[in-house]
């Protein structure tokens, strides 16, 4: 497994590199915000990014936009404090295959790894309950 | 996040008209604008713009420095609970418990966060952040809370959109305090040239009559009048409570 991670924040940076080399992950870059996520992922090739939402500069919704229409074959993860319905709607809405609450990283990266290589979508625990629609009716 | 203020077609005035309650209107005719008031006008748009630009900053420093961290030692935690030995049950539990009270805390820092300012308007737009509030409201209230939208313009200026949120905060603020069994409806409307947003709550949340208005109320007002919408509130223990605000846009859709 070949990764790169984007994340503003270089302590969650080292945390996320050290729970992926845990299990034998292989983090070819990091980057810190959404520019330096697609220079990198251009750069290097990788089979999946982790790409925090709130970074600077370019955050990781217009990074993911880039993204999935330059490299259709990319397995995205997005990675976020916000547990809002709303942020998991629009990232699966611009094609991320999966959202995982920051502070469930310990616990649920693995999973959401193995589940979004495998070809599913993963949402992390505390926002699965999400709704998928976006109007309700008046 | 691009701010498209200079897209909003500016209403000179904004004073208050109307059945119910309204800005901009008959009340304004009768009453002509003064120097002095246009001082008042000029000093609350400053007020309304500094206090959401320091909100903004600490709002910022919440979430990049102190959600973080906290977040930081979730993920410690569990590294901590997933390395003990077998048979360590009691300091697993121990963990277990401080890491559920890591993990309130966490999102209190987020509500705080959010309530001070609403930075989804800039990730997601005014639709997905009125429709995250409604679901909030919703879930907060255990009651029927349903949000729809039609035709908005992708380029309604921030401090608008951050106006139309914070009055739609506001009214469902109050009216969720005492109005008991609720039911809510937000919606937005784009048509041409101007957005229309309503909030219509089943609970009376406002005293129209009150010789001395409530503050929130002033400030909706007072808020409507900045971004230059219309602001129209009938607000009844019968009928509930409907907001209406029409906002001005050039070029909109």
């Amino acid at each position: 497994m070949r990764l790169i991670i984007a994340d503003d924040d270089p302590g969650i940076r080292y945390i996320l590199r050290s729970i992926v080399e845990g299990f034998g992950a292989e983090v070819l870059a990091e980057a810190e915000n959404g520019h330096h996520a697609i220079q990198q992922t251009a750069l290097h090739k990788p089979q999946l990014i982790l790409l925090d939402v709130s970074m600077p500069e370019m955050g990781g919704f217009p990074a993911l936009k880039y993204l999935r229409k330059a490299y259709p074959e990319l397995r995205i993860l997005m990675v976020s404090e916000y547990s809002q319905n709303a942020y998991v709607r629009e990232a699966l809405r611009l094609g991320a295959n999966g959202y995982l609450v920051k502070s469930y990283c310990a616990s649920e990266l693995r999973p959401a790894i193995q589940a979004i290589m495998a070809g599913r979508t993963f949402v992390s625990a505390p926002v699965a309950n999400y709704q998928s629609t976006a109007n309700g009716a008046m | 996040m691009s701010r498209h203020a200079s897209r909003v077609t500016p209403h000179p005035d904004g004073a208050l008209k109307s059945a119910s309650e309204h800005t901009r209107g008959k009340a304004a005719a009768k009453k002509p604008v003064t120097g002095r008031d246009d001082d008042i006008r000029a000093l609350t748009r400053r007020l309304f713009t500094s206090q959401e630009e320091e909100r903004r900053r600490i709002a910022r420093q919440l979430h990049d420095d102190v959600s973080q961290r906290l977040a930081a030692i979730e993920i410690d935690g569990d590294q901590l609970e997933a390395n003990l030995p077998p048979g360590a049950s009691e300091a697993k539990r121990a963990i277990r418990r401080l890491r559920r009270r890591i993990t309130k805390l966490s999102e209190d820092v987020q509500r705080m966060s959010q309530l001070l300012y609403p930075s989804i308007i800039e990730d997601l737009g005014l639709e997905a952040a009125l429709q995250s509030l409604t679901e909030e409201f919703g879930a907060r209230e255990n009651t029927v809370a349903t949000f729809s939208s039609r035709d908005v313009p992708a380029d309604i200026p921030l401090d608008a959109a951050i106006g139309l949120y914070r009055i739609t905060q506001e009214t469902l603020r109050n009216v969720s305090t005492d109005a008991g069994r609720t039911r809510a409806q937000v919606s937005l409307r784009g048509s041409a040239g101007s957005i229309q947003l309503q909030i219509a709550v089943s609970g009376a949340g406002f005293d129209l009559n009150a010789e001395q208005p409530g503050l929130g109320l002033l400030s909706m007002k007072e808020r409507a009048r900045h971004i230059g919408a219309t602001f129209h509130i009938h607000s009844t223990q019968a009928d509930g409570t409907r907001v209406t605000m029409k906002l001005p846009v050039r070029a909109a859709r």
